[in-house]
C-alpha cells in the first residue's frame, strides 16, 4: 500500500543548484533605487481610487498593483522612456505612453480608467508566460473573468468551462477542440494549471476539480492552440490556467450558502426516489493583509445528492493562499488545499428503462479519498529587465473504492520549475526555464510505478513595428520505472500582426507531444462486459498543429458599446495517437493509432449594447475529427467528439438586477467505442444536446443573491454510452460580505 | 460590421433548426431475471438472452442451415459462466417477440464482437436442456416484466 516514489539523486542536485542560483542573485539587487515612479489610478466616473489595478512596465518584467487608495509606487527602474499599461477586470485597459524616468526626478501619474462591461479579461499571461494584450497574442485564447464566475455561482469550475468556445466535457474530462475525446479518465491532452502549476494527477493525468477553490478564482485563461512548446506533455491540445486571487488589502470575510433542489424526472417511468435530491454548499472565507503581506483562507463543505442513484458526493475542502511581499524585488506565494471527499461510483446505468438507477448489486459502490496540494511560487526581480520565477508543487492523493470490486490507489507528484525572463531591448524579450517532475503510483489497477521528466524551454519574442514574432521550443525527457521512455523536442513558431489598435491577426504552428500515462500503459480492469488490458509497448504521440486567426476588439459602434469578434481555422495532425480501442475479442487496449487529424473552425462573438444594458456572448465550433490510415486515407470518425458546438450567453442588467440566459448545443456524438446504437430496437440511442439555463442575480448592500435554473427544459441525453447526463436543478445562492 | 451579429445569429439558428431536439424518453422493452439451476458445464463460457420475432424449432437452432438470423432481433448483455442468476433488460420496439436463453462455447464478448464468429454463431451455441421460448408482447413506453425463468444446461 505504500506509495513508491523514489526521487533520483540528480533531481535534488538540480533543485539545490537552482536555490543556490537564486540566493546568489538575491544579493545583487539590494540597494538599487535610481528612479521613482508613483501615482494614483482613479475611476473615471466616480473619481475614487481603484485598488488592485495591475500596472505593468511594457517590454520589461517590472510591475506592481495599486493599493487601497489606488496609489502605486515603483522604484529602481533604469533611466529611460517607458510605456506603462494599467489594467483591471471591469475597466478598459489604458497605456500611458512615453513616460521618461530620470535619476533623482520623481514622476507622478494620475490615471483614470473607464469602466468596461465586457466581463472577459483583455490581458492574459498563459500563452507567453508573461502579461500580454489579448490582441497581441499569437494563439487562440479565451478568458473568463470573476464577474462571469460570480454570476453562475458554480461550485465546480468545470460547470463554467463547458460554456466556453470549443470546450466540452465528458464525465469531468476536459476536451478542447475535440483533442481529448474520452479516455476513461486514463489520460488527457488538455493541461490544467493552477497559478501556472500543473494540476493533473500523476497516474492517469486527470483532473480533480474539487481541489480548485472556485470562489477564490480571479480569472481563467484557456489557450486553445497546442501548448506543448511551453508546457510540455498533456498540453498538446491546449491549456487551462486557473489563476487564484491575491488577498485584497482591506480585510474581508465572505459567507455563502447555496441550496439546490433537483427536479423529479420528467419521464415518470424513471422516477427512482420519493423525495427530491438536494444540494448544499457552504463556504466561509477570510482575507486580510498582514503588514506588507496578505492571505486568504477558505473552508467549503458540500453535499450533493446528485440526480442519479450513484451521483452523490460529499466533500470538505480547506484551502489557503499567502502572498508574501518582502520588498520590491521579492515576492512569494504559498497555496495549500486539502480535500476530503466521498462519492458514489458508477460506470453505466441500470438500463435505458431505468437510466437514473445504479445496476443491481452495485448500489453501494463508492469511493473515499484525501487529496493534498501544496504549491509555492517565488518571484525575484533581479533587475528591471530580469525576473526569476520559481515554482514548486507537491500533490498527494489516496483513495479507496468500496462495493462489489474494492480497490485502492495512492499517488504522489512533485514538480519544480525555474524560469528566468529577460528584456534585451524594448522589442526583444526572452524566457528560459527548466522543469522537473516526479510521479509515483501504487494502485490496484495500475500496479506500482514511478515516472519522471526533465524539461528545458526557451521562448523568444521580437517586435517589429506592428508584428510580434514568437519562437519557442521545449526539450523534454521521460523515464518510466527508471527506464528512458522518450525524449522530444517541440518547437513552435507564431506571428501576430496588430495593424490597428482594434485588430489582431495571428498565425502559428508547432509540434506537440504527449507521453502515455501510467494508466494508459498499465491499467488492468474490467468495465461492464469489456476488459481493459495493459499495453506497456505504447509510445509517445506527437502532433503538428497549425492555426490562423483574428481578433477584433472595437467600441462605440452605434448602439454597441463594445464588440469582440474572434475567428480561427485550425488543424491538428497526430501520429501514434493514443486511444482506447476494443479489439475483436472485446478487450480494450490503449493503442497507438498511426494517423489522426482534427481540423476545424471557430467563430466567437462578444458584445455589449444599449449603454451596457445588454451583453451577449456566442461561440460556434465545427470539428472534423478523423482517423486515417498510413496512406492518409480516411478510416473512421474519431470517437467521443462532437462535430458541432455552439454556446450562447445573454445578460440583461436592469434595475439593479442581472438576468442571464444560456444555451448550449452539441451535435449528436457520431462515434463511440463500446456500445453501438441498434437501429432495430432503438437501444443505446444518442441524441444532440440542447441545454438552456437561466439565472437572476441581485446585489443589495453587502448581500449578493443568485437564483438559477440549469437545464430548464429537462432535456436528457447521453455522451458516454449508457450514462445519462444533467437533470434540472434549481439553486439559490446567498453571499454576505463583511 | 453592423450586420455581422444578426447574420451570424440567423445562420446559427438556421443550422440548429435543421435538427429537431430529441431528448431521451421512456422506452419499451423486456426485463427480468434468469436462474441457472445447476452448475455450468466447463464447455460453456457464458450465456445470453436472445430475442427473435418468431418461435424457433429448438432442436434445429444449432444446425447451420436453419435460418436463425432471419428471425433474430437482438440480445441482452452477456451473462458470465458460473452465475447463479442474472438480470437482463432488452430495449425493443413495440411488437410480439420470443425470448430464448442460449449458452456460448466461446467467451460471450469475443463471440458477440467478432463479426466473423458472430455470423457463424450456430457453431458456438448450446440450447439449455429445459429451454422453452417465452412469447411476449411489448407495448409503447412499457417494459414487459418477466419472472420465474429457470434454465439448466
Amino acid at each position: 500500500m505504500n506509495c513508491q516514489n523514489k526521487k533520483p539523486a540528480w533531481s535534488w542536485r538540480l533543485a539545490q543548484s537552482a536555490l543556490f542560483l537564486l540566493i546568489l542573485l538575491s544579493g545583487h539587487v539590494l540597494g538599487q533605487t535610481e528612479t521613482l515612479l508613483s501615482g494614483q489610478v482613479l475611476d473615471a466616473k466616480t473619481g475614487e481610487g481603484l485598488p488592485g489595478v495591475n500596472i505593468q512596465i511594457q517590454k520589461t518584467a517590472s510591475g506592481t498593483t495599486s493599493n487601497l487608495e489606488g496609489s502605486f509606487q515603483l522604484s529602481g527602474l533604469a533611466p529611460g522612456v517607458y510605456q506603462i499599461s494599467f489594467s483591471m477586470i471591469g475597466y478598459a485597459p489604458y497605456v500611458e505612453r512615453d513616460v521618461e524616468l530620470v535619476v533623482g526626478v520623481p514622476v507622478d501619474l494620475q490615471i483614470e480608467l473607464k469602466s468596461n462591461v465586457l466581463a472577459s479579461p483583455q490581458v492574459v499571461v498563459t500563452s507567453s508566460r508573461k502579461e500580454q494584450d489579448i490582441l497581441e497574442s499569437a494563439f487562440s485564447i479565451s478568458a473568463i473573468g470573476p464577474r462571469e464566475i460570480e454570476a453562475k455561482s458554480v461550485v465546480n469550475m468545470i460547470d463554467i468551462l463547458s460554456y466556453e468556445s470549443g470546450v466540452s466535457t465528458i464525465k469531468g474530462q476536459l476536451n478542447i477542440r475535440g483533442t481529448s475525446g474520452y479516455t476513461m479518465g486514463a489520460g488527457t491532452r488538455s493541461l490544467l494549471l493552477l497559478d501556472g502549476i500543473p494540476m493533473l494527477g500523476s497516474a492517469a493525468g486527470n483532473v480533480t476539480w474539487g481541489t480548485i477553490p472556485t470562489s477564490e478564482v480571479d480569472r481563467v485563461e484557456i489557450v486553445k492552440s497546442g501548448g506543448s512548446a511551453m508546457y510540455g506533455s498533456s498540453a498538446m491540445g491546449g491549456v487551462v490556467n486557473i489563476i487564484t486571487r491575491n488577498a485584497p488589502l482591506k480585510p474581508e470575510t465572505r459567507m455563502s450558502t447555496k441550496f439546490g433542489v433537483y427536479s423529479h424526472p420528467r419521464v415518470e417511468e424513471w422516477k427512482w426516489r420519493d423525495s427530491r435530491g438536494l444540494l448544499y454548499n457552504t463556504e466561509f472565507s477570510h482575507s486580510r493583509s498582514i503588514g506588507k503581506h496578505a492571505a486568504w483562507v477558505r473552508v467549503q463543505k458540500r453535499r450533493d445528492d446528485g440526480f442519479m442513484e450513484l451521483n452523490w458526493e460529499e466533500a470538505l475542502n480547506i484551502s489557503a493562499k499567502v502572498k508574501l511581499n518582502f520588498a520590491n524585488a521579492h515576492s512569494a506565494a504559498v497555496f495549500v488545499n486539502v480535500l476530503e471527499d466521498k462519492s458514489g461510483l458508477t460506470s453505466v446505468w441500470k438500463s435505458s428503462a431505468n437510466p437514473l438507477e445504479a445496476p443491481d448489486g452495485s448500489k453501494r459502490d463508492r469511493t473515499e479519498g484525501t487529496k493534498v496540494v501544496l504549491n509555492g511560487l517565488y518571484n525575484y526581480v533581479y533587475s528591471p529587465d530580469v525576473v526569476v520565477k520559481t515554482k514548486v508543487s507537491g500533490y498527494w492523493n489516496g483513495w479507496d473504492g468500496y462495493g462489489v470490486d474494492p480497490y485502492y490507489s495512492r499517488e504522489s507528484r512533485f514538480y519544480e520549475e525555474v524560469q528566468a525572463s529577460k528584456s534585451w531591448s524594448d522589442s526583444f524579450t526572452s524566457i528560459i526555464g527548466f522543469t522537473l517532475q516526479q510521479n509515483g503510483v501504487d494502485a490496484q489497477i495500475f500496479g506500482q510505478h514511478t515516472s519522471s521528466s526533465l524539461a528545458s524551454f526557451i521562448l523568444l519574442e521580437k517586435q517589429l513595428q506592428q508584428f510580434t514574432l514568437t519562437m519557442g521550443s521545449r526539450w523534454e525527457g521521460y523515464k518510466v520505472d527508471g527506464k528512458n521512455q522518450d525524449q522530444v523536442l517541440s518547437p513552435q513558431l507564431a506571428l501576430n500582426w496588430k495593424p490597428s489598435p482594434w485588430l489582431g491577426l495571428r498565425i502559428s504552428t508547432g509540434k506537440g507531444f504527449r507521453v502515455p500515462t501510467v494508466a494508459e500503459m498499465f491499467t488492468s480492469a474490467r468495465r461492464s462486459i469489456f476488459t481493459i488490458e495493459p499495453n506497456p509497448d505504447l509510445i509517445s504521440e506527437t502532433s503538428i498543429n497549425r492555426e490562423i486567426g483574428m481578433t477584433l476588439l472595437a467600441g462605440q459602434i452605434g448602439i454597441i458599446d463594445l464588440l469582440k469578434f474572434d475567428a480561427a481555422f485550425f488543424s491538428n495532425r497526430f501520429e501514434n495517437f493514443i486511444e482506447p480501442v476494443p479489439n475483436s475479442d472485446a478487450v480494450i487496449h490503449f493503442t497507438n493509432i498511426a494517423d489522426a487529424r482534427i481540423m476545424g473552425m471557430e467563430l466567437g462573438l462578444g458584445m455589449s449594447a444599449f449603454s451596457n444594458l445588454v451583453d451577449y456572448k456566442s461561440a460556434f465550433t465545427v470539428l472534423d475529427p478523423l482517423e486515417l490510415d498510413a496512406e492518409g486515407e480516411i478510416q473512421d470518425t474519431l470517437s467521443y467528439r462532437h462535430r458541432y458546438h455552439w454556446v450562447n450567453a445573454l445578460g440583461i442588467h436592469f434595475l439593479g438586477l442581472d438576468a442571464s440566459l444560456e444555451y448550449r448545443y452539441l451535435s449528436r456524438m457520431e462515434s463511440v467505442e463500446l456500445f453501438q446504437e441498434i437501429d432495430a430496437t432503438g437501444q443505446d440511442a444518442r441524441v444532440p444536446i440542447h441545454i438552456w439555463n437561466a439565472g437572476l442575480g441581485k446585489t443589495y448592500k453587502n448581500w449578493h443573491f443568485v437564483l438559477r435554473v440549469d437545464n430548464v427544459f429537462q432535456y436528457y441525453y447521453t455522451q458516454l454510452e449508457r450514462n445519462i447526463e444533467e437533470e434540472r436543478i434549481l439553486t439559490f445562492n446567498v453571499e454576505r460580505r463583511f | 460590421m453592423r450586420y455581422l451579429f444578426p447574420l451570424l445569429l440567423v445562420l446559427m439558428l438556421a443550422f440548429i433548426a435543421c435538427e429537431e431536439p430529441a431528448s431521451l424518453e421512456a422506452i419499451a422493452g423486456v426485463e427480468g431475471s434468469v436462474n441457472f439451476n445447476t452448475s455450468w458445464p466447463d464447455s460453456i463460457k457464458g450465456a445470453v438472452v436472445v430475442v427473435f420475432d418468431d418461435e424457433l424449432a429448438l432442436d434445429s437452432v444449432s444446425v447451420v442451415e436453419y435460418p436463425v438470423f432471419d428471425h433474430f432481433i437482438t440480445y441482452g448483455d452477456p451473462i458470465s459462466a458460473e452465475a447463479g442468476s442474472a438480470n437482463y433488460f432488452i430495449q425493443l420496439e413495440p411488437g410480439e417477440y420470443f425470448l430464448m436463453v442460449i449458452g456460448f462455447l466461446l467467451e460471450p464478448a469475443e463471440l458477440l464482437t467478432d463479426e466473423e464468429k458472430f455470423q457463424n454463431i450456430q457453431d458456438y451455441i448450446v440450447v439449455p436442456e429445459n429451454m422453452s421460448p417465452r412469447g411476449i408482447i411489448v407495448r409503447e413506453k412499457i417494459v414487459n416484466e418477466q419472472t420465474g425463468w429457470s434454465v439448466r444446461f
